[in-house]
Parts: C-alpha cells; sequence; structure tokens
C-alpha cells in the first residue's frame, strides 16, 4: 500500500481528473446560460456579435425567462413529469407483480417465461418503431401521454423486475409464511408484509424508471409529435440542432433539463448506484 | 409445462396464483413488445410507405435482397462494429482505472463517485446538446481554447469532417457511458475478498501484481458480461448519433440502427423494418446469451 | 377533379411569370365581401414552422392577432420546427391518426399531400370567398398544383431566389456583378481571400443545399423530369453545372471551408458577419442584412447558364387537413393569414412577394430594392417539377449524396446518377 505524499498525491490527481472530466460539459452548460445573449430582432444583426466568454461579465438571468416565456418551457416540463410519474407507477405495479410471482413461486414455465421477459426488453427499439406507431393509433393513444406511459413502461419495467426479482427473493419467506397462516391470502401478504419491507427496493426500482423516462427521447420523439405532449428531451433536441440559434437560453434549457434527475440521483445516490451495480453484476 | 399438465391430470387445482402475479407484466410486454416485433416482421416482408400504409403490397424477400445490394447498409456493418468497438474499448480502458481509483480509501470518495455518475445521469439528449455546443464550428468553447492555445489558426468545423463528427459524437457516448462501466467494475472490485489481497502482500507481491493475479481473474467474467451488454445496446443506440450528426455528414455515421431510423423518418417503413429486423438476427445469438445469463442468476437464488 | 389528371394548361414558367408581371405594376383596389363567419366558441390547431427566432415570432404574432379580434374561434399555434421537420410532424402524427387542422407547407410538398390523402382541397370555399379575386390569377394557378386540380391551399406569399452580393468588394475589385453562372464562379475566385473573406458561401446540409442549384440547371435547358416522367438529371449539362459548384469547395477554395455541415443559421451568419461575396438565397434575408450591412450588400437575379436567366420563386402558404373536422373555422383562420395585416407580416416583413394584388401594390414592396430585382424578373420566374410523383422522394432522400459529392466521396456524376435513381423511383 503506498504511504504518505505519493498516495495523496495519486488521490488528488485522480479526483480532479474525474471530477474535472466528469464535470467540466455541465459547467460550461451553466457558464453558457447566464452569459448574455442578443436577442433576435427584425431590424438588425443578431448573430455577427456573439463571442465566446469564459466567465461572463455581466452575468444574468434573461436566458432563463426568455426560455418560459419564448419557448414554452414549463408545459414542456409538466408534460415530462406527468409521463415520468405515471410510467414509473406502472412499472412498478407491474413489475412488483411479477418479480413476487418469479421470486416466490417455482411454477410450470417459470424459466421460459422469465427469459422471454427479459428477451422483449432487449429487442431494439428500431424495430417496435412503426408497429408502436400503428397500434398506439388503433387504440387512439397517439399523441397522448398516457399512450407515451404505456410505451416507455415496457421499456423500463424489465430493468424494475430484475431488481425487484433480486430484492423479494432476498426477503426471508417466513414472515409471509407466518401470515398466510393467519389467514393472509397471496396477495394480502404481499402487500401487507413483503411491500412494507421492500420499499427500499420500491424506492429503487421507482427511482430508475422514473430517471429512465424522465431521459428517454426515442419514443418521446416519435410518439408525441404534438406540442401538447412533447417533453423535455425533444425539446433539447431542437435546441441542439441551432433552433432557435440563442446558446444560453438553449444551455439554461439543458440544466433545467438535467436537474430534477440530478436532485434525485444525489438524494438517494447510495440505493441507485447499488441497484445499478446489482442490476447487471451477477455473474 | 409437464409439471402443469401432470398437477392437471392427477385432478389437483394448479396453483394459479403465480400466473396472475406474472400476469401484467407478461401483457405488457407481449402488446407493446412481442406483437410489435412481429408485426414488424410482416411488414419487413412489404412495400409499406407510412403514407400508404393501407396499399402495402406483399413482397417476400425483395427487401432483404436489397439489403445486401445496399451500399449505405453494407456499409453500416462497419460503421456499427467501428462504433461498438470503439465506445465500448474505450470506456472500458477509462472505466476500469477509474473503479480501482475509487477502491482505493479516501476521505471525500462518496462524494467523487457520486459525482463520477452524473454524466451517466444527465439525459442523452442533453449531453448531446452539450457537446454539440462545445465542438460548434461558430460559438464552441473548444475552438475558442484550442485557437488560444494556438493549435488552429481559425475556428474549425469538426462535426463537418466524417472522422471528427464520429470522434465528438463517440466522445460524447463515452462521457456519457463509462460511468456505469465503472460503477459496475468497482462494486465487483470490492465483492473480492481482503483476505486474497492479504495474503498476497504477505507473499510479497506489489500492487500491480496484486492487481494482475488476484483483481483481474475475478472480475474477469464480469467485464465479458459487460462487454456483452454494452455491445449489445451501443449496436441499438440511436438517440445521440441522430440528434447530433443525424448520420451525417454524408451516410458518415449511419450505424445500422441509425439507418433504419432515418428510413422511417423517410416514410420507408417497409424496408426500414427490413434493416431493423437484419439488425435484431445479428445480435439474436448474443442478446439471448446474455438473457439466459442473466435469467439463469436470477432464478439461481 | 381526379388527382391523376395530367393535363396541360397554364405552364408553371407562363403561370408564375404572370405573376410578377402584375406585381410589378399597380394594383387597383377592390371592395371585399366577407366571408361566412364561424358562430360557436370553435378551437382548431395550427402548425406552422420557423426558419428562425424571428420568423416564429411572427407567428405568434398572426395567430395572437386572430385570436384577439374573431370571439369564436381560437387557434392553438405551434410553430417549433424547420420547414422539413414540419413535414415529417404532420406527415407522421397523421399516420397515426392524429395531426393539426391547419399546416403551413411550401409549394414543393402540396401535390404529395393532396396524393397522400393528407390534404383537403379548399376550393369549395375559396370558390366562395369574397376576396379571391385579389389573388393573381397565376397564384391561384399555383394552388392548384397541377392545372386542372381545384384549388388546393391558399398561398399567401412568394419567395424569389436572388444573388446577394457585397457591391463594395465587387467595386474594389473592379468587377461587374454577375450576369452569367461562369461569372459567378470566377468572382468568387477572384473575391476569395481566406479567412475574411468567403467567395461565395455555399450549403452543405439538407435538400435546400441543392435547391439554389435548380434554376441554374434549368437556365442550362435541364428539365430534371418532365411531365412525362423522363429524366433528363444525369445528362452531361446538369453535370457541368454541378462540376463548377462542388468546384467552388474543392478546387477553388472560394467557398467557407465549413460548408459541408452549413445550413441556413451558418452561411447567414457568414453574410451578416460581412464576410461573404455572394450568396444565392430567398429575397427573405433582406431586412437583417439589410440592416447589418446596408448600401454594401446588393442583388442581382440568379446568374444564367444559359441564353436566358431563370428565377427560383416558390409560394407558400397555409392547407387544411383531411382529419379538420371544423372545416369553416380552419378557413376563416387561413383566410385570415392570406389578409390584411397577417398577410403583410408574412410579406413585407418577412421578405416575401404577397400573392395578392392589392398588398403588391403597396410602397413597403413596390419601393424595395431588393424586391425590385426580384420584379424585374418576373418573366423568368420558375419552379421545379414538384408535383412529379417521385419528387418528394428524391427530396427526402438526396441530402446524404449531396455531403458525399461535397467531399468527394463520390463524384459528381455519381451524385446525378443517384438524383435521376430517385427520380425515377428506382430507389
Amino acid at each position: 500500500m503506498m504511504r504518505g505524499l505519493g498516495r495523496r498525491g495519486l488521490v488528488l490527481l485522480g479526483s480532479t481528473l474525474v471530477v474535472a472530466w466528469s464535470l467540466a460539459p455541465i459547467l460550461w452548460m451553466a457558464i453558457a446560460s447566464v452569459t448574455p445573449e442578443i436577442r433576435p430582432d427584425d431590424g438588425k444583426p443578431w448573430m455577427s456579435g456573439r463571442r465566446v466568454e469564459f466567465l461572463p461579465s455581466s452575468p444574468t438571468l434573461r436566458n432563463y425567462s426568455d426560455l418560459f416565456e419564448n419557448v414554452r418551457f414549463g408545459a414542456y416540463f409538466l408534460n415530462s413529469t406527468i409521463v415520468a410519474v405515471g410510467t414509473m407507477l406502472l412499472a412498478l405495479v407491474v413489475a412488483s407483480l411479477g418479480a413476487y410471482g418469479f421470486a416466490r413461486f417455482r411454477f410450470a414455465g417459470r424459466k421460459p417465461l422469465l427469459v422471454a421477459t427479459l428477451m422483449a426488453y432487449m429487442i431494439p427499439s428500431v424495430v417496435l418503431m412503426v408497429p408502436l406507431l400503428v397500434i398506439l393509433r388503433s387504440y387512439g393513444l397517439m399523441n397522448t401521454r398516457l399512450g407515451l406511459v404505456i410505451a416507455e413502461a415496457t421499456n423500463t419495467a424489465p430493468f424494475v423486475l430484475l431488481l425487484m426479482t433480486n430484492y423479494f427473493a432476498s426477503l426471508p419467506r417466513e414472515l409471509e409464511e407466518a401470515a398466510q397462516v393467519d389467514g393472509c391470502g397471496r396477495l394480502g401478504a404481499l402487500v401487507r408484509i413483503v411491500l412494507p419491507l421492500a420499499v427500499p427496493g420500491l424506492v429503487a426500482g421507482g427511482l430508475f424508471a422514473f430517471i429512465a423516462t424522465w431521459n428517454n427521447f426515442l419514443f418521446a420523439f416519435l410518439l408525441s409529435t404534438s406540442d401538447a405532449t412533447k417533453t423535455l428531451p425533444v425539446v433539447m433536441r431542437l435546441f441542439a440542432l441551432g433552433e432557435p440559434a440563442i446558446w444560453g437560453v438553449s444551455a439554461a434549457g439543458a440544466l433545467l433539463t438535467t436537474l430534477p434527475v440530478a436532485l434525485l440521483f444525489f438524494l438517494f445516490q447510495r440505493m441507485l448506484i447499488s441497484g445499478l451495480a446489482a442490476g447487471a453484476v451477477k455473474g | 409445462m409437464g409439471g402443469f399438465l401432470a398437477a392437471w391430470r392427477r385432478g389437483s387445482r394448479p396453483d394459479l396464483a403465480p400466473y396472475l402475479f406474472v400476469a401484467p407484466i407478461c401483457l405488457l410486454l407481449l402488446a407493446i413488445s412481442i406483437y410489435p416485433l412481429l408485426y414488424a416482421g410482416w411488414l419487413a416482408t412489404t412495400d409499406a410507405k407510412l403514407l400508404r400504409l393501407a396499399r402495402a403490397a406483399f413482397v417476400g424477400l425483395a427487401n432483404f435482397e436489397r439489403l445486401l445490394a445496399d451500399p449505405v447498409f453494407l456499409g453500416g456493418i462497419w460503421k456499427t462494429l467501428r462504433w461498438d468497438v470503439v465506445v465500448v474499448g474505450a470506456e472500458l480502458a477509462i472505466a476500469l482505472p477509474m473503479a480501482l481509483f475509487l477502491d482505493l480509501p479516501f476521505r471525500g470518495r462518496g462524494v467523487v463517485r457520486a459525482i463520477v455518475v452524473m454524466p451517466y445521469i444527465v439525459p442523452p439528449a442533453v449531453a448531446s446538446l452539450m457537446w454539440v455546443y462545445i465542438f460548434d464550428g461558430s460559438f464552441g468553447v473548444a475552438n475558442e481554447l484550442l485557437l488560444r492555445a494556438g493549435a488552429i489558426d481559425s475556428y474549425v468545423s469538426w462535426m463537418s469532417d466524417p472522422t471528427g463528427a464520429f470522434a465528438i459524437v463517440a466522445a460524447a457516448m463515452i462521457w456519457a457511458g463509462t460511468p456505469l462501466m465503472a460503477i459496475i467494475l468497482l462494486a465487483v472490485i470490492q465483492t473480492v475478498p481482503r483476505e486474497l489481497h492479504e495474503a498476497a502482500t504477505v507473499d510479497g507481491a506489489g500492487a500491480w501484481a496484486r492487481f494482475r493475479h488476484v483483481t483481474l481473474p475475478a472480475i474477469v467474467p464480469t467485464i465479458a458480461f459487460l462487454v456483452l451488454m454494452r455491445t449489445i445496446w451501443m449496436s441499438n443506440h440511436i438517440d445521440m448519433i441522430f440528434i447530433m450528426t443525424r448520420g451525417g455528414p454524408g451516410f458518415a455515421n449511419y450505424t445500422e440502427a441509425v439507418y433504419a431510423f432515418m428510413l422511417v423518418q423517410q416514410f420507408d417503413i417497409g424496408y426500414a423494418s427490413a434493416v431493423a429486423v437484419a439488425l435484431a438476427l445479428a445480435l439474436l445469438a448474443a442478446s439471448a446469451f446474455y438473457v439466459r445469463h442473466l435469467a439463469a442468476s436470477v432464478l439461481a437464488r | 377533379m381526379t388527382k391523376s389528371m395530367r393535363t396541360t394548361g397554364l405552364s408553371r414558367r407562363r403561370g408564375l411569370a404572370s405573376i410578377g408581371a402584375a406585381v410589378g405594376l399597380l394594383g387597383a383596389t377592390r371592395g371585399f365581401a366577407q366571408a361566412p363567419a364561424v358562430r360557436r366558441k370553435v378551437r382548431i390547431s395550427y402548425w406552422g414552422w420557423a426558419d428562425n427566432p424571428v420568423h416564429q415570432k411572427m407567428s405568434i404574432d398572426a395567430v395572437d392577432a386572430f385570436n384577439r379580434t374573431n370571439g369564436f374561434v381560437t387557434v392553438e399555434l405551434d410553430a417549433t420546427s424547420l420547414v422539413q421537420e414540419l413535414r415529417k410532424k404532420v406527415v407522421v402524427a397523421v399516420a397515426a391518426g392524429g395531426g393539426p387542422d391547419v399546416a403551413g407547407t411550401v409549394q414543393t410538398h402540396v401535390q404529395d399531400w393532396f396524393d397522400s390523402d393528407i390534404l383537403h382541397p379548399v376550393d369549395e370555399f375559396f370558390s366562395k370567398w369574397g376576396e379571391r379575386a385579389d389573388f393573381f390569377p397565376a397564384a391561384v394557378e399555383a394552388m392548384r398544383a397541377q392545372a386542372g386540380q381545384p384549388v388546393l391551399y391558399m398561398a399567401n406569399s412568394i419567395l424569389p431566389y436572388v444573388l446577394y452580393y457585397r457591391a463594395d468588394w465587387f467595386e474594389e475589385a473592379r468587377i461587374a456583378p454577375p450576369r452569367t453562372y461562369d461569372e459567378m464562379i470566377a468572382a468568387a475566385k477572384a473575391l476569395a481571400r481566406a479567412p475574411d473573406r468567403i467567395g461565395y458561401a455555399l450549403r452543405g446540409l439538407d435538400y435546400f443545399a441543392v435547391q439554389p442549384i435548380e434554376p441554374v440547371w434549368a437556365s442550362a435547358g435541364v428539365k430534371i423530369v418532365d411531365a412525362k416522367g423522363n429524366v433528363d438529371f444525369d445528362s452531361p449539362a446538369a453535370v457541368a453545372v454541378t462540376e463548377k459548384w462542388v468546384g467552388m469547395y474543392t478546387k477553388d477554395k472560394s467557398a467557407q471551408p465549413t460548408a459541408v455541415n452549413d445550413r441556413y443559421p451558418q452561411l447567414f451568419a457568414l453574410m451578416e458577419q460581412g464576410r461573404g461575396a455572394q450568396w444565392i438565397y430567398g429575397t427573405h434575408a433582406h431586412p437583417q442584412l439589410d440592416a447589418a450591412l446596408g448600401s454594401r450588400i446588393a442583388v442581382v437575379p440568379t446568374p444564367s447558364a444559359g441564353p436566358k436567366p431563370v428565377t427560383l420563386a416558390n409560394p407558400e402558404g397555409v392547407f387544411m387537413l383531411q382529419g379538420c373536422k371544423e372545416k369553416e373555422a380552419a378557413f376563416e383562420f387561413m383566410a385570415h393569414m392570406c389578409s390584411g395585416d397577417a398577410a403583410r407580416v408574412f410579406t413585407a416583413r418577412r421578405g416575401l412577394l404577397p400573392t395578392r394584388q392589392s398588398l403588391a401594390a403597396e410602397p413597403a414592396i413596390q419601393g424595395n430594392r431588393f424586391f425590385k430585382v426580384a420584379i424585374g424578373e418576373s418573366a423568368n420566374w420558375w419552379m421545379p417539377p414538384f408535383a412529379h410523383k417521385h419528387w418528394a422522394n428524391y427530396q427526402d432522400k438526396i441530402a446524404p449524396y449531396w455531403q458525399q459529392a461535397l467531399r468527394e466521396e463520390i463524384s459528381v456524376k455519381q451524385f446525378h446518377d443517384q438524383a435521376a435513381r430517385f427520380l425515377r423511383g428506382q430507389a
């Protein structure tokens, strides 16, 4: 084990490198979001005067107010929230039930069914795109948040299933068996005994579903073409195309889009990190 | 299946409860994943266009024949491989030292670890925006930095060059994806029993030797698994490549997944489904292996 | 009216030419009858496109004005996409059973909208509208997309393409403003002085990179695709024109080095910053270029590669979708977008020419030096053969090949061959 200054130096160097690498782009966005931008105006030139400022001499919050005025950002934020929360609830319910079934019972077809469920997770989204469009249309779910929730739940439910199955499997059976002896049905045992114990797992699963859905671009782009149901990542793409080419406003939007998931992550980081690791490490 | 029928024949009512529990998720996936997969398979054998779906005609394997002669599709095989190898390779190369570093005990390690995971939490669309902005040909800070450092004479439009565009998108993906690898590797590294390390130290092994003989053998299975998982994900990946380049310049970034997506954008959905199905089939073997492994480990408890 | 009628009639070129001629004359004002008004509370949705935030504001203002003055019909606006993105958005939405009631469009896509059963012809409303006589007859012909079809959509503006050039640089170098294509290429080479002076602001991204070359091809005698479906786009004449164009980037180095990925914002920034010597683009760039450069920026007609110059002039406007449930209300809104102040916003303020005689007579149009040049070419106004059944296919797919040609990954001949394949429906 290295000792003394050598080790301290290594730790400092290493930490600086990884922190700088991880945060630099985000930091730049933060700076850009408070850098004053030239507004487009009918009669005035608006692209010529722009220069890169490393530290804006007169930082402003105008980009943020422009974001809400000119881009309807608040509405998109709300859409993202509704869809993410909805997907989280649906995925949690569906995956928890399924996970309990897989974890607690040995039934015929258990392994093939689990394999098939996970295989469905592996189907490339690109294959599902057009069929999903058509299917959602035939149920009148196109351009609705409900349709988006259902589509995104299939994206996240299998991962939550994995997580919850591991979690349930690690809980001792005795408590449920005792409850059943006392007259609870299977579902009763699940709801009254297991779920309260599984809250950490549920929180982790819910968070994953929320974050994955909040961040999702592909389904949101394909299935919500109308302004009323657009979510934030779709707006981010528009900004990335340079529309509008007011980078300060785009940067402000980028930061606000990242804020909720970043907050959730920092609040629950231990749980999320161990869940991430557990989800794929079994090997 | 046999157990089910045997119980039925015995006359005892088979326990339906487990089926009721797994029904919701299975039905959901059946409706929104399996059925569309089959529908896509059918679409791949038609000449469907998005606007004239009702008039789609069955053309058999014509789309697949077209694939084999399509320069964009054939080039896409190489582009997909290049993307997979570069991104997964770089992620692994960065994640492993990072994980080893995070294994060292030091104060503030938890904070550093959390910061390291941040790029993975950032929405991919936001990461795309960030990297596009940084390397923008007219307004990008990378250009400004390089200019001031004297490395370039005037702003360069990095994204206009096929290799430049690939490098930037790959860098964005690596930035966003490495944390996942690092965290998983860290978790595995931390499961290596302390005794093995201590025994090796007692035997006089230095840090590097301990890594090679104690840590590495323990984590090789996980590395292999990770590489497989990540390769499958990268082969299917569309978002960041699409947002940052739309596949361009020219066809420089047309991986198979991106090609299928662009075809959908051009409303040529019969052919798009054929490309997507071809991709899914190519990944089928790898995906099946990965899934069986996952399922087995879950059911082993 | 069947969609498959392909009768000859007023030729496109002659038709547009007569709009131009009429715009050049002062029109007499007429009294207008009001369209029947919808008297229930109704909501309709309108999807417009926005080239940039300024353009977006115009849509917002025009829709707000309608919502304020019309007590019954409320329009919900979505004007956040570029025009090609808007088309995709509408197609995907309609394919999945949704979509807006009214959408903005350029002439390019109108026939495709109609053939795909997305567009609902406004003929039934337009023919009863008291103000229809104010439209230039040739504009109305353009609104049919093809002779013999009903009036499909309402065009409220026409976008002519001109050559912007730096008058001061030309004077300094003692070169006359270019009239022929070869003169333009030569001037680009002569005036280019990297990195401050770019000889020609060349576009690499999107189908619109190819659009400004269309009038040059036409002037060289290339039909691209004619009414019978014969494609001559892979002919030597077409290839020769493109070789010179691409040569500005690859050989002469008179185009900006970033051309391959450049689109409107980059080209516009180039010109606005005063770094570009020449740029073929629509008249809608003039308000800000005029503000930035004043008398240093001037325009001449698009240079010609043949005996007669050809000026690209594409109408644009709004169309009604089949899925619209409140067609009368939708038409009321469309009429608003083509009348009075709303129309002025999209014409005089935006930098396009009006399709209505009364508006064309106004001083804002007649007295504008940029419009004058476009009007002066009215006899040579032309549109590409948008109504050809494979045009949309070609337009949708050609963009990456253009970038490959610029990067010399394929030859110009190969580019034209591929384009011809698209136009023949072979790819």
